[in-house]
């Protein structure tokens, strides 16, 4: 053998060597594509991958790097790995959810959130908000006002709820009149409930209520019907009063 | 004619005397004393300013209660601020409505005000804020997240919310749940995105 053809025998093998890394870097460049295809689809579906199967791609592309030659390449490594992280937290949570009970859980959730949470230091002041602050501050719901269509269509929803405000202006005399009607219509009579809602209206509904607790009129329940009479000294029962919800209907 | 009283006199001369600035240059050590002391009575104070709880005092009551100008008050302010280090407190600058305030707070623990409920319901809130979503955070995604779930009971969820108004955790702006200035004092960023984390487990 001569100089020569060792020479040429060396080229030789040195090309096929370049040729099997690149070979050897598309394929592993292949299996790094197909993961990160695989474990995407499972993410996103919420599937999750096995530790041990897991384990063994992430084994198959821990030298990926030495073979990466582009950016592309390398992005697709980097999203593999994240990938690989979401898919562990994945299964943790799963794990975690079959371990713990939800409450369990949010427990955990404060004392993170109390953990991570570096408070304001107070000496001076109150220590907590009066009961009384939170309850008023409950009644009321703030409705802003910037949003005038928002408005409109908070009271178009409830329509019902909403009743106009009107100043109705009452003399003595309209009062008196008012009660004279109510003796009329009432007194030495039986009606039932219902037929009292019809009848009355919200205001002689007011006062009817305002001349029993004044006792000008005593009821006295009879079957399901309410009595009606007038209180004198005579007919005076002793017994326990006790109130009648009436929803007047009538306008 | 009759002089004028000599109390009315020296009276009009005290006068005077309380309308004098003094810089710190001229401030005596005692005197500095005086004013740290009742600096660290201030801006430890919690007290209810317009519905909602604040900490402290903002820095145009400082400029009115001590009567300096603004360079004086902030120079007076970082000397404050190394004497309470020594304490392991620091001073902290916080924004309410564009107004600067300075309070108090812990360099190593303080325990939350806030109940394990109440925790995990302001959890909640950081996590859907912090989140990706586009869409706006109601007190109907809370409830779904929370009751709807079967988490916790409605009344509680809509009771913690209020308190967090209260405490200025929270606020409303055009039926959208945001922060107020209080979680950006307690909860860092880093620690908000790790609450946003944690909450994508519950």
């Amino acid at each position: 053998m001569t100089d020569h053809d060792l020479v040429n025998d060396g080229k030789i093998s040195e090309g096929s060597k370049v040729d099997e890394i690149s070979n050897w870097a598309e394929v592993v460049f292949q299996t790094l594509f197909e993961l990160e295809k695989k474990y995407s689809r499972s993410l996103k579906v919420k599937t999750i991958v096995g530790v041990q199967e897991s384990e063994d791609d992430r084994v198959r592309v821990s030298d990926a790097y030495l073979y990466l030659k582009n950016l592309k390449e390398n992005l697709i490594d980097s999203a593999l790995y994240s990938d690989f992280i979401d898919m562990s937290e994945l299964r943790e949570k799963s794990y975690l959810e079959q371990l713990l009970y939800p409450e369990k859980r949010l427990e955990q959730f404060a004392f993170l959130v109390s953990k991570l949470s570096q408070a304001v230091f107070a000496i001076e002041g109150e220590n907590s908000i009066p009961v009384s602050d939170i309850g008023t501050f409950l009644e009321t719901d703030e409705i802003l006002l910037e949003s005038e269509s928002e408005l409109e269509s908070f009271i178009s929803k409830n329509k019902e709820y909403v009743i106009p405000l009107k100043n109705i202006i009452f003399s003595k005399s309209d009062y008196m009149s008012i009660e004279r009607d109510i003796y009329d219509k009432f007194v030495g009579k039986k009606f039932n409930r219902e037929a009292l809602n019809v009848m009355l209206s919200s205001i002689e509904a007011e006062l009817l209520s305002k001349m029993i607790s004044e006792k000008k009129i005593q009821v006295i329940l009879e079957g399901d019907k309410l009595l009606f009479e007038e209180l004198t000294d005579e007919n005076q029962i002793e017994g326990v009063s006790s109130s009648v919800l009436l929803s007047p209907v009538k306008k | 004619m009759e002089e004028p009283p000599q109390e009315e006199f020296s009276s009009h001369e005290e006068d005077e005397e309380m309308n004098i600035i003094k810089l710190p240059a001229t401030i005596a050590d005692s005197d500095k004393g005086e004013l740290f002391k009742e600096l660290t009575t201030i801006l430890s104070r919690k007290w209810i300013k317009e519905k909602t709880m604040v900490f402290g005092c903002s820095e145009m009551d400082l400029l009115l209660a001590t009567r300096f100008d603004i360079n004086t008050l902030r120079e007076t302010l970082e000397e404050y601020k190394g004497f309470v280090e020594v304490l392991g407190l620091e001073v902290l600058e916080y924004e309410i409505k564009g107004e600067r305030w300075y309070c108090l707070r812990s360099n190593f623990y303080a325990p939350s005000e806030l109940e394990k409920g109440e925790l995990a319901v302001l959890g909640t809130i950081i996590g859907l804020i912090e989140g990706k979503s586009k869409e706006p955070i109601t007190t109907e995604k809370i409830k779904e997240k929370l009751v709807v779930t079967g988490k916790m009971k409605e009344y509680f969820v809509e009771n913690t919310i209020r308190k967090l108004v209260r405490q200025g955790y929270i606020e409303r702006k055009q039926n959208e749940w945001k922060y107020n200035y209080r979680v950006r004092i307690e909860f860092g960023e880093k620690e908000r995105r790790k609450i946003a984390r944690e909450f994508r487990k519950i």
